[in-house]
C-alpha cells in the first residue's frame, strides 16, 4: 500500500512540474544584464571605408566630397521647412478642409526631406554612422575650393524665414511659395569674394582636432566679410550664435 | 495495532513531507505569474516615460535650450527619467543639429529612446521651430551620459539607418507599377489577418511611394 501511494505521489509530483515549470523558468532567466553591445559589424565598417568616412575618426572630412553651389542646397532644405511647416499648421488646425490636406502635405514633406537628405549624402556632406555637421563639411570644402567661406548669412534666413511664414499665413500656394523662395535666395547667394584658388590649399579640414559639436563655429575661423555686410556682431554669417542667446 | 500506527504516522509524515514543498512550490509559482504582470507592467510604463521624455527635450529645444544638456533623474509623476540633449553640429541653412537621449529604468527593464532633431533660428522669438526626424530605442542598459556608450548608440543606429537607406533606394528605384507588384508578390508569405486587406494597403503604398 505504502508503494502505490508513494507512487501516486510522485506521479502527481511529476505531473505539476510539467505543469509550473515553465513559468518558474522564464522567471529564473530573466536576470539583469550589463551586457551593451559596440561592436560595429565588418561589413558595415568596409562599407563606411569605402564611402570615404572613417568610423574612427569622426570628424575627419570624408574623401570626394563634392561643393556644389550653395543654392541647390538651401533651396532643398527650404523647402522642407516649407512642408513641414504647411503640414504643422494643417495639423494644428480646426478646420476639417485644412485638415482632409494632411496626408498630401505629409506626403510632400516627406518627399522634400528625402530629396535634401539624398542631395546632401550623394555630396558625403553626412552619414548615418556619423553625428551631422554638414554646414562644416561644406564649409572647409567651399573654402578649399573657392579661397573663401561660402557666402551664408544667418539674418537672411531670418528673414526669408518670416517671409515663408507670412505666405503660408496668406494661403499660397506651394508652388508660389517655392518661386518666392527661389529669387529671395538667389539674391541672398552672392558670388565669394575672392575666387581664385588658395594654392595647395587644404582647408585645414579633417585634422581630426575638431570635437564635433556646433561650438566649433563661435571659435573657428572668422570669415571674410561679404561686401555690402560688414562683420558686425550677430552678424558674421558663419554660425555664430550670439543673435539668439 | 501498533503496526496500524506506525503505518498511519508514516503516512501522515509522508503526506506532510510531500505537501508541504509541493504547496511552496505552488505558491512561488502564482507569485511568479505576479511577477511577470508586474514586468510587464514596468516595460509599459518605462517605455512611455522615455517617450515623456524625448517630448520634453524637444519643448526645451522649442523653448530655445541650446547646447550640451545632461539631466538626470527628472520626474514624471514618481517615475524618474534622464536626458540628454547633444548637438553635433550645424545645417547648411544654420539650424543647430541635436541628438536627443531620453531613458528610463524601471526594476530590471531599461529603455532608451534616440531621436535626432533640427533647431531652427528664432524667428523671431520663441518657441522655434523644431524637427524631429526618427526615433530609434533600444532596451541594452546604456548609459546616456557616458561618451562612449552614446558612440556605441550611434553606430548601431547608423547601422539601421543604413538598412532603411537602402529600402528607401529601391523604392526610389521602382516605378508605381513595379512596386506595387513586388508588394503584392509578398502576399502570400503574410500572416492570414493581413491577407484579405493586402492588396487595398498595398494601393495605399502605392501611392505614398517616394517618387523623384
Amino acid at each position: 500500500m505504502i508503494r502505490s501511494v508513494s507512487k501516486a505521489f510522485i506521479l502527481a509530483v511529476i505531473c505539476l512540474l510539467n505543469w509550473s515549470l515553465p513559468a518558474v523558468l522564464a522567471e529564473v532567466s530573466d536576470t539583469a544584464s550589463d551586457f551593451r553591445p559596440k561592436e560595429v559589424s565588418a561589413n558595415t565598417l568596409t562599407s563606411v571605408a569605402a564611402e570615404g568616412f572613417d568610423i574612427n575618426n569622426k570628424d575627419a572630412v570624408p574623401a570626394g566630397v563634392k561643393v556644389r553651389s550653395s543654392l541647390e542646397l538651401e533651396m532643398a532644405i527650404q523647402e522642407y521647412l516649407m512642408t513641414f511647416d504647411a503640414y504643422r499648421e494643417a495639423r494644428q488646425s480646426t478646420d476639417p478642409e485644412a485638415r482632409a490636406k494632411l496626408p498630401k502635405l505629409l506626403k510632400a514633406y516627406r518627399e522634400a526631406y528625402a530629396k535634401a537628405i539624398k542631395m546632401m549624402r550623394d555630396d558625403k556632406l553626412i552619414h548615418p554612422m556619423i553625428p551631422q555637421n554638414p554646414l562644416k563639411v561644406y564649409k572647409e570644402q567651399y573654402k578649399a575650393k573657392h579661397g573663401a567661406y561660402p557666402p551664408l548669412d544667418k539674418r537672411d534666413y531670418k528673414e526669408l524665414r518670416k517671409a515663408i511664414k507670412k505666405a503660408i499665413k496668406d494661403g499660397k500656394s506651394t508652388d508660389e511659395i517655392l518661386v518666392m523662395i527661389r529669387n529671395r535666395v538667389a539674391n541672398l547667394s552672392r558670388p565669394a569674394p575672392v575666387p581664385t584658388p588658395v594654392p595647395g590649399g587644404g582647408g585645414g579640414s579633417g585634422d581630426g582636432s575638431d570635437d564635433g559639436d556646433d561650438d566649433d563655429d563661435r571659435t573657428g575661423p572668422k570669415p571674410i566679410p561679404q561686401p555690402g555686410h560688414p562683420p558686425s556682431g550677430g552678424h558674421d554669417g558663419h554660425g555664430g550664435h550670439d543673435g539668439h542667446h | 495495532m501498533t503496526r496500524r500506527r506506525g503505518i498511519a504516522l508514516f503516512l501522515v509524515l509522508a503526506l506532510v513531507a510531500v505537501f508541504v514543498p509541493v504547496l511552496l512550490y505552488l505558491s512561488q509559482t502564482g507569485s511568479s505569474q505576479v511577477r511577470q504582470a508586474m514586468k510587464f507592467h514596468e516595460v509599459q510604463q518605462s517605455e512611455s516615460v522615455a517617450l515623456s521624455g524625448t517630448n520634453s527635450g524637444l519643448c526645451r529645444l522649442r523653448g530655445n535650450l541650446t547646447g550640451l544638456q545632461q539631466l538626470s533623474n527628472l520626474l514624471l509623476g514618481d517615475t524618474s527619467y534622464d536626458l540628454t540633449l547633444k548637438p553635433t553640429g550645424q545645417g547648411v541653412v544654420l539650424q543647430n543639429l541635436y541628438h536627443l537621449f531620453s531613458r528610463c529604468a524601471l526594476g530590471r527593464h531599461s529603455y532608451i529612446l534616440m531621436s535626432d532633431a533640427e533647431q531652427l533660428q528664432p524667428d523671431p522669438d520663441p518657441p522655434v521651430m523644431v524637427i524631429s526626424h526618427d526615433t530609434w530605442n533600444t532596451v541594452e542598459p546604456y548609459d546616456i551620459n557616458l561618451a562612449a556608450d552614446v558612440t556605441a548608440m550611434e553606430n548601431l543606429r547608423g547601422q539601421d539607418l543604413l538598412g532603411f537607406e537602402a529600402t528607401k533606394n529601391y523604392e526610389r528605384g521602382k516605378t508605381p507599377a513595379q512596386y506595387e507588384s513586388d508588394l503584392l508578390a509578398k502576399q502570400s508569405s503574410l500572416p492570414q489577418e493581413l491577407k484579405a486587406d493586402w492588396s487595398s494597403i498595398a494601393g495605399v503604398l502605392k501611392e505614398e511611394k517616394l517618387q523623384f
